[in-house]
């Protein structure tokens, strides 16, 4: 057993001994804070499996943003779980036969790193490895497959962010005007560390977002960053003066505009003479300066919608609580 | 040579990182165990880092790689440097603000009364009361009566 298969071992026990830790746990306030320690664990694994895009997404989703936005549904609820002894047969049976059903088709799935898994047979895989440089000149493959080979996946899946936003402000709403009682007084020691520590993650995400063509990065990545860097200016002083930079009615506006940049992409594909998201149509003479101009902007578009959603969606949790810190 | 120098560090590192983790599972309470937690963040993942610094600076580098190594590990010193401690700070405020007495917990309206004093207890009794009115101890435990050394059982505020 080599090295790190040895340390990807130890993460898998650790999850696993997490994830029984949480199923025990009465107390929903420290379950939270174990499942982001799980995203933690995630990341580091990601990481380990040269997946770093991934693994950055786990970590500012999974150990931040979700965490904060559970915290937050602690706060409105009670931090809690109701106890009762009795049984019930009918969600048990349920669980135990999608458990056994799970552990079944495990063993249909390829061994970690099986060079005879369908994924490195099948003709698609070849082709995006060898002619993916010759298309596009962008080194990074997952760049390409993402934004132009799979480009209308990628469409629905930026519409699924838009979808989910728009369903947490119809479920939540506007919040009255009286329940904007904010903490009086942030901290000052966490107020200047995080104004200390905002810039370089505001920059950070630019750089993940425009070198996407380059290095592990992109749009889902960066949106999710510039997100987690107003989400910490909320937490560390009052989400107030986050509103102040970054208002909720910008915000709102920002979310469809994000899919509409996406798709706008597409129908100047369309208008050049190409199919839709054919970026080659962008510039007839050198394709590959099309693809690079489609990429940029389609990844643009990505970006703009996950930042907007996810600061949506924390705004209208944030707002329904009665005091936040 | 520097190598040798870098491992010691490192393994000084890993020591320190060994002693707070004890230190977070034996001391008696919440507020003496976060400072365990403390020294894992601060010392003992700044020791290795400092450690790792001056081992890359001993490698053989014919391509000078190992100079954005370094610039990288430091980055990452720096962001410690300044997210541990707040981290730490923050966690023994929301523990103090939400009522967590408990055996052992710092009594900060005695602090700020001793004779000899303590530098700036005053101003540290501010920030974690956060400027409202001060209440004593005593007339917040009659209010919140749940005096227990566990975490979860604290009220929400």
């Amino acid at each position: 057993m080599t090295f790190v298969s040895t340390i990807t071992l130890v993460f898998f026990v650790l999850l696993a001994v997490v994830a029984v830790a949480i199923g025990k746990m009465r107390s929903l306030f420290a379950a939270v804070m174990l499942s982001g320690i799980f995203s933690l664990l995630s990341a580091s694994l990601f990481v380990l499996m040269d997946a770093v895009d991934v693994a950055f997404t786990e970590a500012a989703v999974g150990a931040g943003i979700s965490t904060v936005l559970m915290l937050m549904v602690l706060h409105l609820t009670s931090d809690k779980e109701t106890h009762s002894n009795e049984v019930k047969v009918f969600p048990l049976l349920i669980a135990v036969l999608c458990g056994a059903v799970l552990l079944y088709a495990t063993q249909d799935m390829p061994h970690f790193g099986d060079p005879n898994a369908y994924i490195h047979q099948s003709a698609t895989a070849d082709h995006y490895l060898n002619q993916s440089y010759d298309d596009s000149h962008i080194p990074n493959i997952v760049t390409t497959v993402l934004a132009s080979y799979r480009g209308f996946d990628t469409l629905g899946e930026t519409t699924v962010v838009l979808t989910a936003a728009v369903a947490v402000m119809l479920l939540l709403g506007r919040p009255k005007e009286e329940e904007h009682d904010l903490s009086k007084s942030p901290d000052p020691i966490i107020e200047v560390g995080a104004k200390m520590l905002i810039p370089y993650i505001l920059l950070f995400a630019l750089y993940v977002q425009f070198h996407g063509d380059f290095g592990p990065g992109g749009g889902f990545q960066a949106g999710v960053m510039f997100a987690a860097a107003y989400i910490l200016h909320a937490l560390s002083g009052t989400v107030r003066s986050a509103q102040e930079a970054a208002s909720e009615n910008v915000v709102e506006k920002l979310i469809p505009l994000g899919v509409l940049l996406y798709a706008a992409v597409g129908v100047w594909c369309v208008l050049k003479g190409g199919n839709f998201l054919e970026y080659n149509a962008l510039d007839p003479e050198h394709p590959a300066h099309g693809q690079h101009l489609g990429i940029l902007l389609v990844e643009l578009g990505v970006g703009i919608t996950v930042f907007s959603a996810m600061l949506m969606i924390f705004y209208k949790f944030a707002l329904r609580g009665r005091e936040v810190r | 040579m520097l190598q040798i120098i870098g491992s010691v560090i490192l393994l000084l590192g890993t020591f320190i990182c060994m002693f707070g983790a004890i230190g977070l599972l034996r001391l008696p309470n919440f507020f003496a165990r976060t400072h365990g937690a403390s020294i894992t963040d601060t010392l003992g993942a700044l020791l290795c880092i400092v450690g790792m610094v001056v081992f890359t600076f001993g490698m053989d580098d014919p391509m000078k790689f190992n100079l954005l190594v370094v610039v990288k590990l430091v980055s990452i010193g720096v962001f410690l440097l300044v997210t541990s401690p707040i981290a730490g700070h923050a966690l023994t405020r929301s523990a103090y603000r939400r009522g967590l007495n408990g055996k052992g917990a710092p009594n900060l309206e005695d602090v700020a009364n001793l004779p000899f004093g303590i530098h700036g207890a005053a101003d540290t009794r501010e920030l974690l009361e956060g400027g409202e009115e001060w209440v004593s101890r005593e007339a917040r435990s009659e209010q919140e009566p749940n005096n227990s050394d566990n975490l979860n059982s604290g009220e929400q505020s």
